[in-house]
């Protein structure tokens, strides 16, 4: 148990920005699910990762020299969310009728992952950058690290729990938010703001699994065990926190890689939830 | 005839680049019942949903009373368009336009449960306001969407198939319902329904869409035999009865 209290001063940053990241991804996954855009959430970690990996390739060529307007793209924050942009264009403009979302979701996640693996192959840094990308390495959160997830979580809580309601009018039913005079187009411009500068932050500092994980799963269990709006908000943020903690202890105690335990923590609380729905439906 | 509180000039609608129908000129006043039929892909959705802002026309324009502000609107889909997976209870369901309305509120106010347990009271469901909307049976998710709809205090109620799936008894009552809110407060009601029967005992006017265009008129003029027999095939009839006009299939000889 000491040991454990004195493992947890020594990545106090990583053990509270873990926690904010696995909250922040679970409430705004919420929304991901309800919506029915799960890939598009994978598609566009995915693409965020581009970004970050052409960031690592940037740093080599000359053409993107720090003192040249070019040289932003050595940026990770900044290519991440141009990465983001470009996966947002790709998956969501296009007639329906010719090639579905599905498919250019699908495609768009191939690409995505090939193009990663090409940059990163040509950077100096190269593969071991991108298996720390997909992995994560959550206990190497350092303050700035944690400040900057502080910040995002500010930005992203604060309006995504004022306008609950509005965001959950437009993924609920379009139309009746069309009719009452909701402009659709600018809340879902919003949400996918949120969503991707959660990603971009995230991804970076946590990983693409554990991004994805907590994306989906603690919502998907939330579902399985909460009615009311703000209970399922809480329960979801709840699962998010407390699967990274207990994931946290267990690879403390087993030697685990602390981000995988969290996640296989928080697919157990999955079957958990859907064990408890189904013995409620049976009672 | 009262003032008109909407106004289509010459509108035009259609998906892409294919034209549904095309010059349409009709105005509905406050208080008016306006039945919208038509055959399958005649484009009765297509419309109220550019009533609505759902669709842009075209061409031409949609206006409101005066050229001022679009009015208050309630609208019921069609059933089927509501995704199960949201774990809404019926309250829930009434309550998400009128939280909506607030700009920087989280949680609705106690004035808005109120109002949304009275809409749900009003279509007789006010026992069943904490059971899930999925769980709901087909009649009771129709009666849910009207009264989200009638909580929104409309000016404009648009009904898209209202009755799908009621019983006879729930249906009537539900229209009862509207009929009553349509003349205490001068409801404009646009009701677009497959259901010529229904259609012909309670709009007034009645706008029919076919695949060569469009006719406005008066139910009696519309509902008509010979009209409607042409449109919808021979077996179609429209009978008399107590002085209600009943439309029929009749059976081939033989069939």
């Amino acid at each position: 148990m000491e040991q454990l209290w004195s493992d947890l001063r020594l990545f106090r940053e990583a053990f509270v920005g873990g926690a904010i990241a696995a909250g922040l991804l679970a409430f705004l996954g919420l929304h991901v699910v309800l919506r029915r855009i799960v890939f598009v959430g994978i598609a566009l970690s995915q693409w965020a990762a581009v970004g970050i990996a052409f960031s690592f390739l940037a740093q080599s060529i000359a053409l993107f020299d720090e003192s040249h307007v070019l040289g932003v793209c050595r940026n990770h924050w900044v290519m991440a969310a141009v990465g983001e942009g470009l996966g947002l264009l790709l998956l969501l403009r296009g007639d329906e009728r010719v090639v579905s979302r599905e498919v250019r979701i699908g495609i768009g996640w191939a690409v995505a992952g090939a193009l990663s693996v090409l940059f990163v192959a040509q950077s100096p840094v190269g593969m071991e950058e991108l298996k720390n990308l997909l992995t994560g390495e959550a206990l190497f959160i350092d303050r700035s690290g944690l400040l900057l997830l502080g910040a995002t979580a500010a930005l992203v809580l604060v309006p995504g729990s004022l306008f609950l309601a509005r965001f959950l009018l437009v993924a609920f039913d379009r139309d009746l938010a069309v009719s009452l005079g909701v402009r659709v187009a600018v809340w879902d411009a919003l949400f996918y703001l949120l969503l991707g500068l959660t990603l971009a932050v995230t991804i970076h500092l946590v990983g693409v699994l554990f991004a994805v994980a907590f994306l989906v799963i603690p919502p998907a269990a939330a579902l399985s065990l909460a009615r009311r709006q703000w209970t399922l908000v809480l329960v979801s943020a709840g699962i998010g926190v407390g699967s990274w903690i207990a994931g946290f202890v267990l690879s403390h105690r087993l030697d685990l890689p602390v981000g995988h335990a969290a996640v296989a923590v928080a697919g157990l609380v999955f079957a958990v939830a859907r064990g408890v729905r189904a013995l409620r439906r049976g009672a | 005839m009262n003032v008109p509180l909407l106004r289509l000039e010459g509108v035009a609608l259609g998906w892409g680049r294919r034209r549904l129908l095309e010059g349409i000129d009709l105005e509905v006043a406050r208080g008016e019942y306006l039945g919208i039929v038509g055959p399958n892909g005649s484009g009765k959705t297509t419309l109220v949903k550019a009533v609505l802002g759902i669709h842009a026309p075209l061409a031409g324009t949609i206006r409101w009373a005066g050229g001022g502000a679009r009015p208050r609107f309630g609208y019921v889909p069609q059933r089927d368009q509501i995704d199960p997976i949201f774990p809404f209870t019926a309250l829930d369901v009434v309550l998400l336009p009128l939280a909506a309305r607030h700009r920087l509120r989280a949680r609705p106010t106690r004035a808005d449960r109120r109002d949304a347990r009275e809409a749900l009271e009003r279509v007789g469901l006010a026992d069943q306001a904490d059971v899930r909307y999925a769980r709901l049976s087909g009649g009771q998710r129709q009666r849910v969407l009207v009264a989200r709809a009638l909580a929104v205090e409309p000016e404009v109620l648009v009904l898209d198939e209202p009755t799908s799936g009621l019983d006879l008894g729930s249906a009537g009552r539900i229209l009862d319902l509207v009929d009553a809110l349509r003349r205490e407060r001068g409801l404009a009601v646009l009701l677009v329904s497959h259901d010529l029967t229904l259609v012909a005992q309670r709009a007034g006017r009645v706008l029919l869409l076919h695949e060569a265009g469009w006719l406005s008129g008066p139910t009696s003029e519309i509902v008509e035999g010979e009209r409607i027999g042409r449109l919808y095939g021979d077996g179609v009839r429209v009978l008399e009865s107590d002085g209600h006009r009943v439309v029929v299939v009749v059976p081939r000889a033989g069939g």
